[in-house]
């Protein structure tokens, strides 16, 4: 077995103590970026790592496999975005460093795998109750993410309240262009209203000149308003030197203002009512930033992270129109800010969300949005396994943590932390022949993760396979055997990147131990997930969708998020039939019984409930932005959908609603698959990787205190990277893009 | 995470001091037939100095892995420039009193001095010109660039501040206190030496744009901290006179901070007095102020901003030095964001 | 196994994201607040983080308007022949940056311009001139008086009245001479010293070259002095003049 010696930078570190044998526990983003930064060449081996992992595949959330007819399976949909810096950086200089060939292998290059998908939206539901789409297509940017920064890159809340206030003044100008608006003849005040602050103007004459206006009441112009913007736009560079309270009075006369002059019109113009939300969300979030004083507050956005998102801006001033409107809703769909994966409750830490959307809006690079061009698994996991693989990890699959084991408080000695002791896995079952397990199937030249074991490569296989064993189930208790590993004799140090459901199963020690632990588990919550995969035998202009591909959210649950995924097609495996491909999901909400171990029954029935949702969402739901695929007599066309068996074996076709049954849907409910929450107040009781209370172990996931507390890839990453920081002070806390920040 | 006193920083001062003063005699030596200018031109170096700025230029080019001998004519250049702008602000600001001595121009006349200062200048471009035999043309012509650069900036600054003085300008705030600090002492006490110390170090392969935040943070503290100690400082080791600022009406941040705060009487009276001419303000006027700007918390809040300019120097360091070899030079460099508020 | 033995993490200097960098440092004894405790309303800490925040403004603009002024430096090639004179002419204007800033200090003061501008590097080329009682002594060879360094040359009588004997060091930008310049009277560094007013800098008449002409009373005292070539057209120094009279 190899070490974790690598040849390529000087000698390895040995010596007493050396190698530091490193158990990470997960393989999802958090515990593949953990593993990924231990083993650089820079580390010289100085880091042993074995990686723990259950089932067959790699990927946690992200994890994906191939099903019949090669076609990809997802646990759900998995959107990158332009600002993911510290997952783009590292997924590039994985593929650098895996150096596929490309006339063997049809992703060889990071710009093989992730494409921009710029095209974004919304749907709302207008008054006559059609469903109408409100898209966008945000423009590329300069450069790509994971590009190095340049020197000059520093987010402030000044930075980001400067390019809200030049966005609503942009807005307000293309509104004025647009030749539908009377623009008025009044000429904006003297002194204030000017684009740029010359050099005799002192803010003093700034704030002079805005008291008049204010008096005067002149902003009651678009062209006026938009001047006062502009001013506005100037002063956020330097608020400090105006009295609060005329900031607050000249925000809020430029909100009434623009609510006067816009808001009427806005009930018959959509495209103006559209322009008026983010005008109205935006100097709502500008009055909340002055009112709450987060320019100066040493948490950043975290001081108002209490609120609900949408709570703050009411009491910021935006109307609730715009508050409920399908993009503020859209905005929440993405991150399933539901609680409970009720509807009706709505709940996005106010901070996390506002971190979100500046950095998602005003630091993308490239595009908005970034598709993947195969499975997750593929595109991600599978290259990353194989390049730690190459740098000497172990990887021990089949492996679930059932316990991690601190040292009993009365045997620890004087001032030595707790610690953990001991890491207890059922071993699900074992490799024959005692090698190492290889996880990974070539597909059209591409390595992927098949979407069942290999049975072949384990002892007792058919047997496995016949009892139809559910290694990724929390409710399967059968396993070929146990592991105990101990510190000091197996391991030194643990990076824990598990699920968040996981934890208060696995780590009853340290929950019970340490009130800490407990608040957060209490605190930090997770929620199912619903995902449907459609094949459909027809294209989308055909069904009714005409323009680009899409990812529209703000849709009717119980599948409020829909994204083409069409460009997927030629990865599979289809001699013929589909011509579009389309995935859904949206929160799901428990059953009772969720996280018991007891009825095993628990999984089927909601996989039950997630087809039942989708029979009644293709029936009824998805005409009004799909009318192509309606009967004429209302429902869904069913022999849209694409059978993969179909092709493979003899037989009648299922008819109707039956013809669901070839397609593919989840029931995300196992506790480590359940997407971790913002919500109001629970931020203060994440845990963060660098946490030195157990000086052997660094938890790492997107439900810890990494920087930027939301479900998603690039927090996954971060903490990854920030528990490889814990355990070797590497990568520097400041290369952590986005960790330092507002 | 409280720092620590640390020895480094003035042992690195003065290991580099010395090697620039020594190289420095090259270009002060007795020669004819100017020896009677020169005599007069080596009085200001002879005098001692902290040597901060041609220390950070062979740190940092040493720091990127560059010889001493590469980095010291550099060294010397800056040190005689610094010394040239000592020599003319003493004679701009009627100072009395330079390092513990008379001013030049208190000795030797005002037009002696203006001269001294242009030759000093001249010499530090000569060293900057003989440049070409140890770092090439090309190179030398870079360094040329950024001295002619950083000329134009000091200079600008420099205008900026007594344009202010001219006018009596009150309207002042912090944000052009540091804009006019950026260009007149930034540049030529940080920015420059560790432009060029990088761009010596790396051949002219780094950005030098890198350092200019690095360089703002470290001097503009620099400053503030030097404007303290002429209120606050020791006597016998500061070698100016006390409240000299004051007398001089320089637009500190103290005093700006105190125009800020005072009251429409206050600023009236304050306008008044430094409306004046140096020679008609007296000791009273002058301990006025001090006694205002005490009131008003004006030394507390510059050396509180002063702090966390230090702590933005610290900041902006580490992206650019953290990735270098840990050597010494390195950790000098990093250790006098610190020092620049230790020392009195 | 002993507590010693086990491999433990390493202690770390920072477990908190900054997320207003200004309360990284410790500011002991200068605001009273901790390193990373936060806080609103008008706290010693809110202001100079304030202050610090308006720093990186500055800054940050500054940066981003810098390129135009470098722009404004450059944009000129620096092949291995251009690079005498231009290292010269950069010297020259890194001078003139500090003189013209003098110039303005002195305008301010009401003092007259003065001060001699070596032109960099180039030691002058001290002419000598005989001594001679009360006779004119023209140098007429072209070809070594006030030779400059560069590349095209241009022929410059120089005339020198003198009891004493006189150097004379001439240096001129590249064709300077051709036009009439005017020539200030030279100063020597102490200023109790008496100028050399009669000094005069013509242009030659079709064909001839212009002339400098010096005259140095009898009275002069030994020293050297100094004084500017103005381009009356820019009103830009052209030139230096350094004329060093000795005793003996």
């Amino acid at each position: 077995m190899m070490q974790g010696a690598s040849a390529r930078s000087g000698p390895a570190a040995v010596g007493p103590g050396l190698p530091i044998r490193v158990a990470v526990i997960g393989g999802g983003c958090a515990a593949v970026a953990a593993a990924f930064e231990l083993t650089r060449p820079e580390h010289r081996g100085r880091y042993q790592v074995t990686l723990y992992q259950l089932g067959w595949r790699l990927g946690g959330k992200g994890a994906s496999g191939r099903g019949p007819v090669d076609r990809i399976e997802e646990h759900g949909l998995h959107l990158w975005m332009g600002f993911y810096e510290n997952a783009f950086r590292l997924v590039r200089e994985c593929y650098a460093e895996l150096a596929r060939d490309p006339s063997t292998c049809p992703i060889a290059d990071w710009r093989d795998a992730f494409a921009p998908a710029p095209l974004v939206g919304v749907v709302e539901r207008g008054s006559d109750g059609r469903w109408v789409p409100w898209t966008v297509r945000l423009p590329p940017t300069e450069g790509l993410p994971g590009d190095p920064y340049p020197a000059t890159a520093r987010w402030t809340m000044a930075d980001y309240a400067g390019r809200a206030a030049q966005l609503v003044r942009s807005l307000l100008e293309s509104l004025r262009a647009d030749g539908r608006f009377p623009t008025g003849q009044r000429p904006p005040a003297p002194g204030a209203g000017r684009a740029d602050r010359g050099p005799d103007q002192t803010p003093e004459a700034v704030a002079e000149g805005i008291a008049r206006l204010l008096r005067y009441g002149e902003l009651a112009t678009l062209t006026a308003l938009t001047e006062g913007v502009a001013t506005l736009a100037t002063m956020i560079g330097d608020l400090s030197r105006y009295p609060e309270n005329l900031v607050l009075r000249f925000l809020d006369a430029l909100a009434t203002n623009a609510r006067a002059q816009l808001e009427a019109l806005a009930e018959a113009d959509p495209e103006i009512r559209r322009l008026w939300i983010i005008i109205d969300v935006t100097l709502a979030t500008l009055r909340g930033i002055v009112r709450f004083g987060l320019m100066t507050d040493a948490r950043g956005f975290d001081a108002i992270d209490e609120y609900d998102c949408r709570e703050w801006l009411l009491l910021n001033g935006a109307s609730r129109q715009s508050v409920d409107s399908a993009y503020m809703r859209g905005l929440y769909d993405l991150v399933f800010a539901y609680e409970d994966a009720d509807p009706s409750r709505p709940r996005f830490a106010a901070g996390q969300a506002l971190r979100g959307m500046v950095r998602a809006f005003f630091t993308y690079r490239g595009a908005f949005f970034w598709r993947m061009q195969a499975g997750m698994g593929d595109v991600v996991f599978a290259p990353f396994y194989q390049v730690l693989t190459a740098r000497g990890v172990r990887f021990e699959f089949f492996h679930r943590l059932e316990s991690l084991r601190l040292a009993s408080a009365a045997r620890l000695q004087d001032g030595e932390s707790p610690h953990v002791e001991a890491l207890e896995f059922d071993v699900q079952a074992e490799i024959a022949e005692g090698g190492e397990y290889r996880p990974l199937r070539e597909i059209g030249g591409l390595p992927c993760w098949p979407a069942a074991p290999d049975y072949d490569q384990l002892v007792d296989g058919d047997r496995l396979r016949r009892e139809g064993w559910e290694f990724e189930s929390f409710w399967e208790r059968r396993k070929a055997g146990t592991r105990t590993l101990r510190v000091g004799e197996h391991f030194d140090l643990v990076v824990l990147g598990v699920g968040l459901g996981t934890i208060p199963h696995v780590c009853r020690d340290i929950v019970a131990r340490d009130p800490r632990w407990r608040a957060m588990v209490d605190h930090v919550k997770t929620v199912g997930t619903q995902a449907l995969q459609i094949w459909l035998a027809a294209d989308m202009k055909e069904l009714g969708w005409a323009e680009a591909p899409v990812t529209l959210s703000g849709f009717v649950e119980p599948f409020d998020t829909w994204a083409d995924t069409t460009h997927l097609l030629p990865r599979e495996g289809w001699r013929q039939g589909p011509r579009a491909l389309a995935y859904f999901c949206n929160a799901l909400p428990d059953l009772d019984g969720a996280a018991d171990r007891s009825s095993p029954e628990y999984p089927a029935r909601q996989r039950e409930q997630v087809r039942r949702n989708a029979v009644r969402f293709l029936d009824r739901d998805i005409v009004h932005i799909w009318p192509g695929a309606a009967r004429r007599e209302g429902g869904f066309r069913w022999e849209l959908l694409v059978d993969a068996r179909e092709f493979e074996r003899a037989g009648p076709a299922h008819t109707g609603e039956a013809r669901l049954a070839s397609q593919f849907w989840t029931a995300n409910v196992n506790p480590s698959d359940r997407y971790t929450l913002s919500l109001p107040g629970s931020s203060a009781y994440r845990i963060s990787p660098l946490d030195p209370t157990y000086d052997n172990l660094a938890i790492a996931g997107d439900w810890t205190d990494c920087g930027f507390n939301a479900g998603c890839v690039e927090a996954a990453v971060m903490s990854g990277r920030l528990a490889a920081h814990a355990i070797s002070q590497s990568p520097a806390l400041e290369d952590i893009v986005g960790y330092d920040h507002p | 995470m409280a720092p620590a006193p640390s020895a480094l920083v003035p042992a690195v001062l003065k290991e580099y001091g010395d090697v620039t003063r020594v190289a420095l005699c090259d270009y002060l030596g007795p020669r004819e037939p100017r020896r009677h200018l020169y005599s007069l031109v080596a009085d200001y170096p002879r005098r001692g100095g902290r040597m901060l700025r041609p220390s950070l230029c062979i740190a940092t080019a040493r720091a990127f892995g560059a010889g001493l001998e590469d980095a010291v004519r550099s060294a010397v250049a800056i040190e005689l420039l610094h010394n040239a702008f000592l020599v003319h602000d003493d004679v701009e600001d009627e100072s009395d009193e330079r390092r513990g001595r008379p001013t030049l121009h208190a000795l030797h006349g005002v037009d002696v001095a203006v001269n001294v200062g242009d030759a000093l200048t001249l010499l530090s471009i000569r060293a900057l010109i003989d440049n070409r035999k140890t770092l090439g043309e090309r190179l030398a012509m870079r360094v040329l660039e950024e001295a002619e650069r950083m000329a134009q900036e000091t200079v600008e600054g420099q205008a900026i501040e007594l344009g202010w003085r001219r006018d009596n300008a009150l309207e002042l705030g912090e944000s052009d206190y540091f804009t006019m600090i950026l260009k007149k002492t930034c540049w030529y006490t940080t920015i420059f030496p560790l432009r060029v110390g990088a761009l010596i170090g790396t051949r002219d392969r780094f950005d030098l744009d890198r350092f200019v935040r690095f360089g703002f943070f470290l001097g503009a503290a620099f400053q503030i901290q030097d404007d303290l100690l002429n209120l606050v400082g020791d006597p016998g080791r500061y070698g100016k006179e006390l409240d000299g600022d004051i007398w001089e009406g320089k637009r500190t941040l103290m005093l700006i901070r105190l125009l800020h705060q005072a009251t429409v009487e206050e600023r009236a009276w304050l306008q008044d007095v430094l409306g004046r001419p140096r020679r008609l303000r007296t000791t009273e006027d002058v301990h006025a102020i001090r006694e205002r700007m005490d009131a008003y918390g004006c030394i507390d809040h510059a050396r509180g901003v002063a702090h966390g300019l230090a702590g933005a120097a610290l900041h902006e360091c580490a992206p650019l030095f953290g990735a270098l070899p840990d050597t010494r030079d390195r950790r000098f460099v990093e250790g006098v964001a610190r020092w620049v508020l230790d020392r009195t | 196994m002993g507590t010693n033995e086990r491999v433990k993490r390493p202690r770390l200097d920072r477990t908190q994201p900054i997320r207003s960098w200004v309360n990284l440092f410790d500011l002991s004894g200068a605001s009273g607040q901790p390193a990373t405790e936060g806080g609103r309303g008008a706290s010693l800490g809110d202001v100079i983080s304030r202050s610090v925040d308006l720093g990186y403004r500055v800054v940050d603009d500054y940066i981003r308007q810098g390129q135009k002024a470098a722009e404004r430096l450059s944009g000129r090639s620096y092949g291995p022949d251009t690079l005498g004179s231009d290292a010269q002419e950069l010297g020259a204007r890194m001078m003139k940056y500090t003189s013209d800033f003098l110039g303005l200090w002195l305008q301010l003061m009401e003092l007259a311009m003065g001060g001699g501008a070596w032109r960099a590097g180039v030691p002058p080329t001290p002419a000598r001139a005989t001594p001679s009682q009360e006779t004119p002594a023209a140098r007429a060879a072209p070809s070594t008086d006030g030779r400059t360094e560069a590349p095209d040359e241009t022929p410059v009588r120089i005339k020198v009245v003198s009891l004493w004997p006189t150097e004379v060091a001439l240096d001129l930008r590249p064709g300077a001479a051709r036009a009439p310049l005017v020539i200030q009277a030279l100063r020597a560094v102490e200023p109790d010293v008496p100028r050399l007013d009669d000094v005069s800098f013509t242009a030659g008449s079709e064909g001839d070259p212009p002339l400098l002409c010096i005259r140095v009373p009898p009275s002069q005292p030994p020293g050297t002095y100094n004084g500017l070539l103005i381009d009356p057209q820019t009103s830009r120094p052209v030139g230096t003049v350094s004329v060093r009279v000795s005793r003996e």
